[in-house]
C-alpha cells in the first residue's frame, strides 16, 4: 500500500499534534489498514508512545491502546479479574501470528463490525480516554457518527464485573457470524451483541429484564436471549442472513447468560 | 527509507517503502524462504518471529521492524530440520509451500508451552495456537501426529 509520509512520534504530544491538528492517519497494528490498501497521504505509527500495557489504575484495569489482542489473550492480570473472558472471545481471531499485531486502541477506533473485542468491552461498560481530549464510555463513542480526529491513549475496565462471552463462526479464524457478550454488575446486566453484522450494539431490554438478579434461571435466560434478539437490528452478508442471525442471538445471550449463573 | 534491522541474527540494512508489507521487503533483499499467499494475514505462510514472537509478515508495515530482531526458517536451521523430519516421517510435507511458516509458529509454540510448564503434548492446545497456519494437501493429522511425536522426544 501507498503512504506517502510516514513519522514516528515518540511522545504523545507530538502524536497528538500530528493526528489531531494535522490529520494524520495513526497507525495501531496496521494489519486492517495494509489489508484494505487504500493510500496514506500522512501516516503517524503510535508504536512508540509506550501505550503497549494491561495495568491496574484505580478502581480499573487500564488496557493501553496499543497493547495487541495476544497481549490481552495472555494477560493474567485480566485472567485474574475476569477468568477465561479475554481467551475466549479473542483466541478465535484469526491466527497468532495476527493477534500479535493487531491492538486494542486500533479495533477500537475502526469500529469493525466483526470486532469481537468491542463486544466484550461494550458489555463491560469500558471508557475511552482520549489524549488531551478527556474520558468517554465507549457506548457513546460507538453511538456517535464517526468524524473528528483523536488520539486513544487507553481503555479503562472496572474491576467489579463478571463476564461471558459466546460467538458464532463458520471456521476456525474466520469472522464470526454472531458475537456476544453478556455482563453482570451491582448495578444490573449489559449484554451486547456484534457482528451483526454491524458493529456491537447494546440490548437495554434484554439487559433489563434480568434486573439485579445474581444468577438467573432457565427461564429468565431464554426470556432475555428472546428479548435481545427483537430489540437489534441484523443484517446479511456472505456469512449469514439476517433472520439466521436473530435466531442465534438468542441461543448465544441466553447461554452467555446461563454461563455467569453456572459459573456463579 | 531504509530500515535497519536484524536478520537471523545479522544486522541488515534493508530498502523499503514505509506502505510495504514486511514480508514483501523480506523477499525482495533475498529471504525467499519467508513464503507469501493470501496477503490479509489469515494463511500463516508468511509467519516470522519479531523479537521472538510470531507475526503475519504480510499483515504488518516493514517499517515496524526498525531496531528489531527477525527470524525466518533459515535462523532456526537445526530445531527447523529436526521437526522438518518428523513432519517428513508422517507424509505431512506434501507440496511444503506451508512449511517454513507452520514449522516457524510450531518452534515458537514449543518455547511458549515449555515457558508455561506444559508437560504432556496438549494436542487441543495445539491445534488452537496453530489455527492461523493453512495447509491445503495434508488435512494436518500428520502434522498433529508429527508434533507430538518431536514434543515427546524432546520433552517427554
Amino acid at each position: 500500500m501507498n503512504i506517502a509520509t510516514y513519522r514516528r512520534p515518540s511522545n504523545l504530544d507530538e502524536a497528538y499534534d500530528l493526528v489531531v491538528k494535522q490529520g494524520a492517519y495513526p497507525l495501531g497494528g496496521g494489519a486492517w489498514s495494509m489489508s484494505v490498501g487504500r493510500p496514506i497521504a500522512s501516516a503517524v505509527d503510535l508504536c512508540d508512545l509506550g501505550l503497549r500495557y494491561i495495568r491496574v489504575e484505580g478502581k480499573n484495569i487500564a488496557v493501553g491502546a496499543m497493547a495487541t489482542a495476544r497481549d490481552l489473550e495472555r494477560s493474567s492480570l485480566l485472567a485474574d479479574v475476569f477468568g477465561p473472558l479475554f481467551p475466549e472471545a479473542l483466541g478465535g481471531i484469526a491466527g497468532v501470528q495476527v493477534r500479535n499485531i493487531v491492538t486494542a486502541g486500533g479495533s477500537v477506533a475502526g469500529r469493525y463490525g466483526f470486532s469481537e473485542l468491542l463486544v466484550v468491552l461494550l458489555a463491560l461498560d469500558a471508557s475511552l480516554v482520549f489524549y488531551n481530549d478527556g474520558t468517554r464510555p465507549l457506548s457513546e463513542y460507538l453511538g456517535a457518527p464517526r468524524g473528528g480526529a483523536f488520539l486513544l491513549e487507553k481503555i479503562l475496565l472496572p474491576l467489579d464485573k463478571k463476564a461471558s462471552y459466546q460467538g458464532l463462526r463458520h471456521a476456525a479464524t474466520d469472522f464470526p457470524v454472531l458475537s456476544v457478550c453478556a455482563c453482570r454488575a451491582r448495578a444490573g446486566w449489559r449484554i451486547a451483541v456484534g457482528a451483526r453484522p454491524g458493529v456491537a450494539a447494546i440490548c437495554p431490554g434484554a439487559g433489563a429484564s434480568l434486573g439485579s438478579t445474581g444468577s438467573p434461571g432457565e427461564q429468565m435466560a431464554l426470556e432475555a436471549g428472546r428479548i435481545a434478539a427483537g430489540e437489534l437490528s441484523f443484517g446479511e452478508d456472505l456469512r449469514a442472513g439476517a433472520e439466521y442471525r436473530r435466531s442465534v442471538c438468542s441461543v448465544l445471550v441466553a447461554r452467555a447468560i446461563r454461563r455467569i449463573s453456572y459459573d456463579s | 527509507m531504509i530500515l535497519s534491522c536484524t536478520v537471523n541474527k545479522k544486522p541488515v540494512r534493508l530498502e523499503c517503502e514505509p506502505g510495504e508489507a514486511l514480508a514483501d521487503v523480506l523477499r525482495a533483499a533475498g529471504y525467499k524462504e519467508v513464503k507469501k499467499a493470501c496477503g490479509t494475514g489469515n494463511c500463516g505462510l508468511c509467519t516470522i518471529l519479531l523479537d521472538e514472537v510470531p507475526v503475519a509478515s504480510c499483515s504488518i508495515f516493514a517499517a515496524r521492524a526498525e531496531g528489531r530482531a527477525i527470524t525466518t526458517i533459515q535462523g532456526l536451521k537445526k530445531e527447523a530440520e529436526e521437526l522438518g523430519a518428523y513432519i517428513a516421517a508422517e507424509g505431512a510435507e506434501q507440496c511444503g509451500y506451508c512449511s517454513p511458516g507452520f514449522v516457524l509458529t510450531a518452534l515458537a509454540m514449543e518455547r511458549e508451552f515449555r515457558a508455561q510448564g506444559m508437560g504432556r503434548f496438549d494436542e487441543l492446545a495445539a491445534r488452537h495456537y496453530l489455527a492461523g497456519n493453512l495447509c491445503r494437501c495434508s488435512g494436518y493429522q500428520g502434522h498433529m501426529r508429527a508434533l507430538k511425536k518431536y514434543w515427546e522426544a524432546r520433552n517427554g
